[in-house]
């Protein structure tokens, strides 16, 4: 009996592999498993042996059983899906169905990476106006009137003393006032100088002012937090150097230069062969402005930098017009994302 | 500012210093190195000639044909010269030479006689513009000597950024720098040359009668001098004058020039003549007054002025007037060195619009003890160069306010604080000491002196004394160090996130593209917009009258950048967020504004499908926001641009927050074409912002079917769709769970003067599936609700 179950299975095996529709496959189905089938007809032939044999082979043919419904399904199927494949006559290689994309200024990209950066180093953003006092502009920053330092910059003078800020400095005493220290603020905005345009000199552009100040805030720390922004912001590591700079609100002041990228600090065009190239004003609070701002110089210093983002922009996506950026143009707009 | 090397080395020793190195130290310790120039690279070939004969050329009255011995022989040469004698020593390029314009000296036949090189001008040596004549060399130079060891041409020249010395007026010379290079390179700085006070004031003629009446002036020194012979100026004087940037022209006035450039107090000499006497003081009333220049100025009244007995013949501090001016031939002179307050200068160099060499050093506060050794120092130069003056009167010198001596006192641990790290007091006392900063030290305490060229304004408080200490020990010895702060939470940020919300939909959902434009108005758009525009602040020194408005809207701006790009496209978003400006009684408002325009080409269809578009925009940006609903109100504003009838205030939770409208389509016409139609948008986000928002509320979900039953109400073609929402949506039955409208129709099967609206409404219950029967009489009593109302269902 044994020898006999083993045979059927080897046929029933080979018979299903070949068959080639699922009509086919049914009537194997049929063949062995219907009402008359052979594997049916083995099973009812059992009632005849005595217990034991009956239990034995009995267990046995209900497997095969099994075993047989199981590798008719998988065939099935697989018929199933070659039919699939030979009748679908879809082109999936049709390009996707276009749907609006918009853009960002790359203002906006980058001011947003780097607010995220000082976000993360537990950093205020703040926004202060574009239409300032002279005071706030100028004269709470150590600029009194007729100060030399006026003429560094070429001023937008609107009636009443009011100015349009020529840089984002002009929010510190503001912040001053606002908060008390320990101070961690940033202060992104528009900036308004009043000269000629041409492809790197703009009368509108933007900055970004950082101050710290709260007890013991040294030279080291303003060194390590722009290590920090540069190296996040450029994703790669960055040798910066401080140099001395003149700007009235800072004592000492800064001008920080970045070992080039480009060539590595060997010199090539981009660094005017120097290895160098300014990056951004920075230094230490003048006790002046801490004044104006009324904290108390005896307890507290403080650091402060102006990135210029729109010169930040350019580097990143190599710009090369400044003009870009206020002229509305949709045509290089769009590109960014 | 441009320093010469070569200067720089009378004052220090540079032997052995590395140039490289040391222009690099300067960069990093002093002021920014700009460029480097290196005059005289191009000089080759050049030696002493003797002319031993001079004969003229057989066809040309202009030429003469020279002898000239050259050390290693006797050549040829055609000379057009007329300063030349024989004997006479001269620079000439040899064959095969280089010099200024000549890449290389070639034999050339002129007129018919051979030229076997060239005698050199100033200008063919690079040392001035000078083409006049031939260069006289004097000294017992040798002829074939290599002009090169004769005269001073190579130099490195050094430009400095001006920008970074505007805190520093002592810089603004050569001896400055030399005293930096020499704290620098440590090694000794020599004295200037000076012709000495006590001796000048020691001199027997009659003094000079000068008063100052004026407190402007803080210091003024003079003397008169006569029995100036008109020599030229030495050569080196012309060279360096030259390559400092600016032209020799005679020696009375390159020698004020030298001093200036050589120690940075500016002279002025006056012709003798006109100075009976001399008051400084103020103008009483406008005058013209003709400068040196030749140029008629109008000097405001109040102008300090430097006056003889009857008028006035200089602006102080700025230029001399042409009346007094000296020449070739001037043989006695007033000198002048004065001190003023660099404030005033400046004001006035201002207002005249006139910025001198002088001016520039003056406004930044010059050391007014500079003043007498300016005269010594000129006088030295002037015997040497002309030894037969004579003095016409003893050294005047009156210091009306003394600088006071400026003394800081500061702790060790004050300037450990700044650099973040450890320095010892030794480092401290020599970086000091070589700066030429008095120092005394107590214990933890420093008290410093400060010179009196670095105590006008420079130097005045502990951090100006930080600042000296910490560029001299080098910044790149700074170790960066993190921030060590306590945590304390940072205040939200909520407008910030609001513009980053409404900018995230707008170009990640909507498609729009952002853009900036000027925060000023173009008033020649504002006449094809047909706008004033005269109510907002204005630029007052904008140079340009078409861009001094300051934007009181957004949209205007906008428009110009739809009107840019539409032509190109078929339909396009574009959005700024930016300020606007409003003057408000004596406040400046100026609220940050989302603008947002779209834009799209077609019929009317597609024009009012773009008015709806961006309803749901704002809807959808008010839910993202704040997680409300607008509230839109018919109303009327009268901007020009604004199409009358389709506009919308905007509401949130009874605040005014915005406006949306179609632009007029007259304006659409002609600034872009018949088929174009744009949709705008305007949000002050100032208010937005201060609105509190909703935060989710959570309902419970039905776990039972629901039921939706539409509804097309018929109403008249012209009630507006909020009424028969606002019919449809009072209908209330506890079985209700929402209504929402579905869509509109107007069609030929519909009677005649109506329209049908669509409403879906969904039924339910909590608790239960609900029986047809209870579904039943919900559409029963919604169909007795509208008609109730007036309507049908259709």
């Amino acid at each position: 009996m044994d020898e006999l179950l083993l045979q059927l299975e080897e046929k029933a095996m080979k018979e299903i592999q070949v068959s080639q529709s699922p009509e086919e496959l049914e009537a194997i189905r049929v063949s062995y498993l219907g009402k008359r089938g052979e594997l049916t007809g083995i099973l009812k032939s059992l009632a005849a042996l005595p217990v034991e044999a009956r239990r034995e082979i009995g267990a046995k043919a209900n497997l095969l059983k099994e075993r047989l419904m199981e590798q008719m399904t998988a065939a099935k199927k697989k018929l199933e899906e070659k039919k699939l494949y030979e009748e679908d006559d879809f082109d999936i290689t049709l390009p996707g169905i276009p749907y609006k994309e918009g853009s960002y200024h790359p203002i906006t990209l980058v001011q947003r990476e780097i607010e995220e950066i000082f976000t993360g180093m537990g950093f205020l953003v703040a926004d202060t106006p574009e239409v300032e006092t002279d005071y706030y502009n100028f004269q709470a920053l150590n600029i009194p009137p007729f100060h030399p330092a006026r003429d560094m910059q070429d001023t937008y003078w609107l009636e009443d003393h009011l100015v349009l800020r020529t840089q984002t400095s002009a929010g510190q005493v503001r912040m001053m006032e606002k908060l008390k220290p320990p101070i961690r603020v940033i202060i992104p905005g528009r900036c308004f100088r009043n000269e000629k345009t041409d492809a790197s000199h703009e009368n509108t552009f933007f900055q970004l002012e950082g101050m710290v100040i709260d007890k013991g805030i040294s030279v080291a720390n303003l060194l390590y937090t722009m290590e920090v922004l540069l190296t996040k912001l450029l994703n790669k590591k960055i040798t910066v150097r401080l140099r001395p700079g003149y700007f009235p609100f800072v004592e000492p002041g800064f001008e920080l230069d970045i070992q080039c990228t480009i060539c590595g600090g060997s010199g090539c065009p981009t660094c005017k062969n120097s290895g160098w190239v300014e990056l951004l004003p920075c230094g230490m609070v003048h006790p002046n402005v801490l004044k104006y701002g009324h904290i108390d110089v005896g307890q507290y210093r403080g650091f402060a930098f102006g990135l210029g983002l729109t010169r930040l922009a350019m580097m990143k996506y190599n710009i090369p017009d400044i003009r870009v950026f206020n002229s509305g143009d949709l045509e290089i707009l769009t590109q960014f994302r | 500012m441009i320093i010469s090397l070569n200067w720089i080395k009378d004052y220090v020793d540079l032997n052995g210093v590395d140039m490289d190195w040391l222009l690099n130290q300067l960069t990093l310790k002093t002021a920014e190195v700009e460029e480097i120039h290196h005059p005289g690279s191009c000089i080759q070939n050049v030696v002493v000639g003797k002319i031993l004969h001079i004969k003229a050329h057989p066809h040309s009255h202009n030429l003469r044909i020279i002898q000239v011995d050259t050390g290693d022989g006797i050549v040829q040469s055609i000379c057009g010269a007329h300063n030349i004698h024989e004997g006479m020593l001269i620079p000439f390029a040899k064959l095969g030479g280089k010099i200024m314009g000549v890449e290389r000296v070639e034999l050339q036949e002129i007129h018919g006689v051979l030229s076997h090189g060239i005698a050199c001008s100033e200008r063919e040596l690079g040392i001035t513009d000078d083409h006049s004549g031939v260069v006289e060399l004097t000294g017992n130079w040798k002829p074939g000597q290599d002009i090169l060891e004769v005269l001073p041409i190579r130099d490195i020249l050094v430009e400095i950024d001006n920008k970074s010395l505007t805190h520093r007026p002592d810089l603004w010379c050569h001896y400055g720098m030399a005293r930096e290079i020499a704290a620098i390179t440590r090694r000794a700085l020599k004295p200037v040359p000076v012709i000495a006070e006590e001796e000048l004031r020691r001199i027997h003629a009659p003094a000079l009668d000068i008063r100052i009446e004026d407190k402007r002036c803080l210091g003024y020194s003079a003397i008169a001098i006569g029995g100036i012979k008109p020599v030229p100026s030495p050569l080196l004087v012309k060279t360096r004058l030259f390559y400092c940037g600016l032209r020799p022209i005679n020696l009375i006035v390159d020698l004020t020039n030298y001093v200036m450039l050589d120690i940075g107090q500016p002279l002025h000499a006056f012709h003798r003549e006109p100075m009976d006497c001399v008051r400084v003081k103020a103008l009483p009333e406008a005058i013209p007054f003709t400068t040196l220049d030749g140029v008629e100025r109008q000097v405001p009244s109040d102008t300090l002025m430097i006056c003889n007995s009857e008028k006035p013949m200089a602006i102080a501090g700025i230029m001399g007037g042409l009346e007094s001016e000296v020449s070739q031939d001037t043989e006695s002179i007033l000198l002048e060195a004065a001190a003023f307050d660099g404030t005033a200068i400046r004001k006035t160099a201002g207002s005249l619009g006139l910025r001198t060499d002088a001016s520039m050093r003056y406004e930044k506060f010059l050391d007014p003890l500079l003043t007498v050794p300016a005269v010594g120092r000129y006088i030295q130069l002037l015997a040497s160069a002309a030894p037969s003056l004579q003095f016409l009167s003893p050294l005047f010198d009156v210091s009306v306010k003394h600088t006071e001596d400026v003394e800081v006192t500061l702790t060790h641990s004050f300037i450990e604080g700044y650099l973040g790290s450890p320095i010892s007091p030794d480092t401290v006392l020599d970086i000091l000491t070589r700066l030429q900063f008095r120092v005394e030290r107590k214990e933890n305490q420093y008290i410093i002196q400060v010179p009196s060229f670095r105590a006008t304004r420079d130097i005045r408080t502990p951090v100006d004394v930080v600042e000296e200490i910490l560029r001299m020990y080098g910044y790149e010895n700074i170790q960066s160090q993190p921030l060590i702060m306590k945590v304390t939470p940072i205040p939200l940020r909520t407008h910030r996130q609001l513009e980053y919300d409404i900018k995230d939909v707008l170009v990640r959902k909507f498609g729009f593209h952002e853009v900036h434009t000027y925060c000023w108005y173009d008033s020649l758009w504002l006449r094809r917009l047909g706008y004033a525009g005269e109510d907002g602040l204005r630029i007052i020194n904008s140079g340009v009258s078409q861009f001094e408005r300051l934007r009181t809207h957004m949209l205007p701006n906008l428009l110009q950048a739809v009107e840019k790009n539409f032509k190109d496209r078929e339909e396009f978003g574009i959005f700024e967020i930016g300020r606007v400006f409003h003057r408000c009684d004596e406040e400046i408002l100026q609220p940050k504004h989302l603008g947002a325009l779209l834009y799209h080409r077609g019929g009317e269809e597609e024009s009012r499908h773009l008015f709806l578009q961006m309803k749901g925009i704002c809807d959808h940006l008010l839910r993202v926001a704040k997680n409300e609903n607008p509230e839109y109100r018919t109303g009327e504003t009268h901007l020009p641009w604004i199409h009358g009838k389709r506009q919308l205030q905007i509401y949130c939770k009874g605040s005014r927050i915005g406006s949306m409208a179609a632009l007029h389509p007259a304006l659409s016409k002609e600034l872009l074409d018949s088929k174009s139609h744009v949709v705008m948008l305007d949000l002050n986000l100032d208010i937005l912002d201060a609105i509190a928002g909703r935060d989710a509320a959570y309902l419970p979900g039905s776990k039972y079917p629901k039921t939706l039953l539409d509804f097309s109400l018929l109403s008249p073609k012209d009630m507006p769709y909020r009424d028969i929402y606002g019919i449809a949506a009072s209908f209330r039955h506890s079985s209700l769970l929402g209504i929402a409208y579905w869509g509109t129709y107007e069609g030929d099967n519909l009677p005649k003067g109506t329209k049908s609206t669509t409403f879906r409404l969904q039924v339910g219950s909590m608790e239960r599936t609900l029986e047809f029967q209870e579904i039943n009489e919900v559409r029963d009593q919604f169909i007795a609700h509208i008609q109730g109302h007036g309507l049908n269902i259709r």
